[in-house]
């Protein structure tokens, strides 16, 4: 099945070009809870009852890019989990409707998630380069994920060693140290007469991002 | 050195809060455009730099609602930057129209530059969830050579994947694995060839170019 994944506010002009450009079955509206109540919405209701498209939405806060980012990644985790029970669903997203913030939120998870990724408004319809199928959790090796884990908010080098110390070598939990502070995912910072690390701001929403991936499959 | 990047719409205040907020900045960038109010935020955003004796460049967009434009735009002057050995401490996304905001992130992304969105209401800065890794990196250096042979070879005639393998060496099975995770990634394109419908041409897809960059 194909599933358009589109971001949708008050002018929906830049969402009825991505409906009339892209192939779906399914269309899901990431949308707040204005846009939910608008007569655009059961406009847009009204427009796949006739040819009969399910709709789905994703209730967002429109003004907070986290919380977009968060609910369209939890949408899309879930429908890779029915994906495992043989439902085939091919994703899509759209990023030119509703606000700024719900296209930013929609850009950045289409490459968290490695998948297809448009802006579509009356003139253009243009591809974003995502690399499909490759998503944020590829891009870290497991020892990674396993010391990112480890760290929790803050812990000293020792003890993230002493913790996984029977799975991975000193060596290994280092070298992952090292990477992800080169990925500015975590930090040092003196700790009690020793090094610490603990993770960055983004590296608190990569951790969550990560452990949804994981919850998922 | 480090630099602040930002885009700029009507509110200095969307960009200033990331300039006060960064430690030892040396130069702000930012990029604006569009109508008399943004070039009434952008010589507001100028006044304060120069104020606090930062030099700064404000530069201005043809077409803010170009999204390609800008992002190439951006892009290569970050890796301009880059080259230069200078580090981008954070890209400010919250400014700007909404092509200009997207193309910013979509530029910042392929970089790994850290990037951050200003509250439109608290004015609270957020750090967005970005590896500092150039997104290139998922691919492999044989497949981004194997991408640069057919980016070059499809400005004369698009390769066929036994002239690809030939080119790069590599047996005709070692290439078609290649090119299927190629494929995969949706980074190539197959056609038939109108010459000869038993060959299949390989070409990038349009959207790779930005990726692969200059």
């Amino acid at each position: 099945m194909k599933i358009l994944i589109t971001t949708f506010g008050p002018n929906q002009e830049n969402t009825f070009a991505a409906m009339r450009a892209l192939p779906y079955e399914k269309l899901v509206l990431v949308l707040s809870e204005d846009a939910l109540a608008s007569p655009a919405y059961h406009k847009m209701e009204e427009i796949e009852k006739i040819s009969k498209v399910p709709i789905e939405t994703i209730v967002v806060d429109e003004f907070d890019l986290k919380d977009c980012f968060r609910e369209i990644v939890e949408y899309v985790l879930k429908l890779e989990l029915e994906k495992k029970k043989k439902q085939k669903y091919q994703i899509s997203i759209n990023i030119s409707g509703g606000s700024k913030i719900m296209g930013d939120a929609a850009l950045l998870a289409a490459f968290q998630l490695g998948i297809k990724a448009y802006y579509c408004d009356k003139d253009h319809v243009i591809n974003l380069p995502v690399i499909t199928g490759v998503s944020m959790r590829n891009r870290l090796t497991d020892s990674q994920v396993m010391v990112l884990k480890e760290i929790g908010m803050r812990d000293t080098v020792d003890d993230i060693a002493r913790k996984l110390g029977p799975s991975l070598t000193e060596d290994t939990i280092r070298k992952s140290l090292r990477n992800l502070r080169k990925m500015g995912v975590i930090r040092t910072v003196p700790g009690d007469g020793k090094i610490e690390v603990e993770l960055t701001e983004p590296g608190i929403l990569i951790l969550e991002t990560i452990n949804r991936f994981d919850r998922g499959h | 050195m480090s630099i602040v990047f930002g885009t700029l719409g009507h509110r200095p205040q969307s960009l200033i809060p990331s300039i006060k907020a960064t430690e030892n900045v040396e130069r702000v960038v930012f990029y604006f455009g569009g109508d008399a109010e943004a070039a009434k935020a952008k010589d507001e955003v100028v006044d304060f730099c120069k104020r606090l004796r930062i030099p700064v460049d404000a530069i201005e967009l043809p077409d803010v609602f170009d999204l390609m434009g800008i992002a190439k735009r951006i892009r290569s002057d970050i890796k301009d930057w880059k080259r230069r050995g200078i580090k981008i401490a954070i890209f400010n996304i919250a400014g700007g129209t909404r092509p200009t905001s997207s193309a910013a992130l979509l530029s910042c992304i392929l970089e790994g530059v850290p990037t951050v969105y200003v509250h439109d209401v608290t004015y609270e800065e957020i750090s967005l969830p970005l590896l500092e890794i150039e997104y290139t990196k998922i691919l492999s250096h044989k497949e981004r050579k194997i991408l640069e042979i057919i980016r070059k070879a499809q400005q004369k005639k698009p390769l066929s994947e036994v002239e690809l393998a030939n080119q790069f060496g590599v047996t005709k099975a070692t290439m078609n694995y290649h090119v299927k995770q190629l494929v995969r990634k949706g980074a190539i394109t197959l056609s038939n060839d109108p010459e000869d419908t038993r060959r299949k041409l390989v070409r990038i897809a349009p959207t790779v170019e930005l990726l692969l960059g200059d």
